[in-house]
């Protein structure tokens, strides 16, 4: 089976600072991948250059065996919920119909195919009781899940989500956990920038650790051990994260 | 009759550009970008004066393209300066705005001296003078505005889309910067006509007044643009007839008044606040 992602050799440069050096990474279809590392390491560059927002000094990212721009309409990318203004004046069911947006082009208003598409998609993230609400009598919760709807109205194979989980309620954060899980088990893939290295090994399949770097990628038993996380994080990870990762 | 028709003619000038003003005001508040009609508007009055200084004619047509060019130029400017220095967008803005609108002030006031002529130029510029308004001019603004209102309705989802989240949109295809050209590009030639009837120092606040009072009643984007729209029309009627009842009191500023006072009035009664 084609991999849903192939990164070979990624170097990103803003200004005059590396950024990404030397990124190579290979995720199969099916997979749930978090991508971790410390501030400043590079993660949400690394995402952002993956759907071409940033361009790449050197290297090839190419989705489900095509290059990117061929594929763009294979992959849904959820920013980070805090860049946007929540006091826009909008509702849920037209930020979800943005998900249809790149399908629709500049000109084509949305069918009644796309409604149910994006009806559905609110159903699936449980927001059916607020689809007519502006978004800014929203939770932090219910942010994240209408970010996620919109991704999900993009029916897309590879889903890039930048730091979902922040600030959002537990119940929240395990209901969209599930969805995601339920999404990769039936082929889908997501690449998931957290933050939570207490979390990585209940939530996720594989992980990659990035710190300007490629530290490791693999399956989560393999990359959360003590020297990963020493060579990402330096010598006060055990500090930073109390977690045992040496029992992995 | 000739009265009637004059005021006919400056009505339906100054409802045109009202709209016009309060429907890509609601983009630029949206975009929190409060400050970019300030800063087209003075960027525009250098041009103004050159096109004077230079064709000497009174010729609207030339005037709007002089103010167009030195205010395409002011944005790109400010672009340049962003994008060159670690200044941000605002510091940018003011700037160059003050920039321009000094070198406008002197243009002015040498031909000011230069000419001999009885219209005090000057004042037309910083404060407006609809009352000279030609039903010529007004089939432009017309044809220009109506341009302008097919040309939002037609990219209306991607615009509001660019608005609210252009990373994403970005990330779909959608090239952002491609939107916030044609929106500055309308914006620009909105108030190089806005500039007759209120005049440079005026102009920002008809973008900005009418849809701030929209925001408090509506939390639609689109409803908020036709309510801008409407802010803005009757705030342009009711001006006007004010300043033609009190003789002498100028057109801009009254307009300006009204326009406040609809989005004071909005922030103090609507059900949307805080």
């Amino acid at each position: 089976m084609v991999s849903a992602l192939t990164v070979h050799k990624l170097t990103v440069i803003y200004g005059s600072t590396l950024i990404l050096h030397d990124i190579s990474i290979d995720v199969s279809q099916g997979s749930l991948v978090a991508v971790i590392g410390p501030n400043g390491a590079g993660k949400t560059t690394f995402m952002k250059s993956l759907v071409g927002l940033l361009p790449a000094m050197a290297g090839s990212i190419s989705v489900l065996g095509a290059p990117f721009h061929t594929n763009r309409d294979k992959v849904a990318y959820v920013p980070q919920r805090m860049t946007v203004d929540w006091d826009f004046p909008i509702s849920v069911y037209d930020v979800v119909m943005m998900g249809r947006y790149g399908k629709l082009g500049w000109l084509k208003r949305p069918t009644l195919h796309d409604k149910r598409i994006v009806m559905d998609a609110i159903e699936q993230v449980d927001l059916s009781s607020c689809m007519h609400m502006p978004i800014g009598l929203l939770s932090g919760g219910q942010q994240q899940r209408v970010f996620f709807a919109r991704a999900l109205a993009q029916q897309a194979d590879l889903y890039l989500l930048d730091e979902p989980f922040v600030n959002i309620d537990l119940v929240t954060e395990n209901a969209l956990v599930r969805l995601l899980q339920n999404m990769t088990r039936a082929g889908k893939t997501a690449i998931v920038v957290h933050h939570d290295v207490h979390t990585v090994c209940t939530y996720f399949d594989c992980a990659a650790l990035l710190n300007v770097h490629m530290v490791a990628y693999g399956p989560v038993s393999d990359v959360v051990t003590a020297p990963h996380f020493r060579s990402a994080y330096g010598e006060r990870y055990i500090t930073a994260f109390p977690v045992r990762v040496d029992s992995k | 009759m000739a009265v009637e028709y004059t005021i006919c003619i400056v009505l339906l000038g100054v409802i045109a550009i009202g709209m016009l003003s309060g429907m890509l005001g609601v983009f630029v508040l949206l975009r929190g970008q409060g400050l970019l009609g300030d800063a087209i508007a003075h960027a525009a009055l250098p041009g103004i004066a050159l096109a004077l200084l230079t064709t000497h004619t009174n010729n609207h047509y030339v005037l709007l393209c002089g103010g167009i060019c030195s205010g395409s130029i002011g944005m790109a400017l400010v672009s340049l300066v962003i994008r060159k220095t670690r200044l941000k967008r605002d510091a940018a803005q003011g700037i160059v705005l003050s920039i321009f609108f000094g070198c406008g002030l002197v243009l002015l006031t040498l031909i000011q001296k230069q000419l001999i002529t009885q219209q005090p130029i000057l004042n037309t510029f910083l404060f407006g003078n609809i009352a000279t308004l030609l039903e010529g001019e007004l089939y432009a603004i017309a044809v220009a505005g109506l341009c302008m209102v097919l040309c939002i309705c037609l990219f209306w989802k991607v615009l509001v889309g660019c608005a609210f989240d252009e990373v994403y949109m970005h990330s779909v295809g959608f090239n952002p910067a491609w939107c916030f050209r044609m929106l500055n590009s309308m914006l620009l030639i909105a108030i190089v006509i806005g500039l007759q009837s209120v005049g440079v120092l005026l102009m920002s606040t008809l973008l900005i007044a009418p849809a701030v009072a929209a925001r408090q009643w509506t939390s639609s984007t689109k409803i908020m643009a036709v309510l801008a729209s409407c802010f803005g029309a009757s705030s342009g009627i009711i001006g006007v007839a004010i300043s033609y009842n009190k003789m002498g009191l100028p057109t801009g500023p009254a307009i300006i008044i009204i326009a406040s006072t609809i989005a004071l009035l909005s922030l103090l009664c609507a059900p949307l606040k805080r």
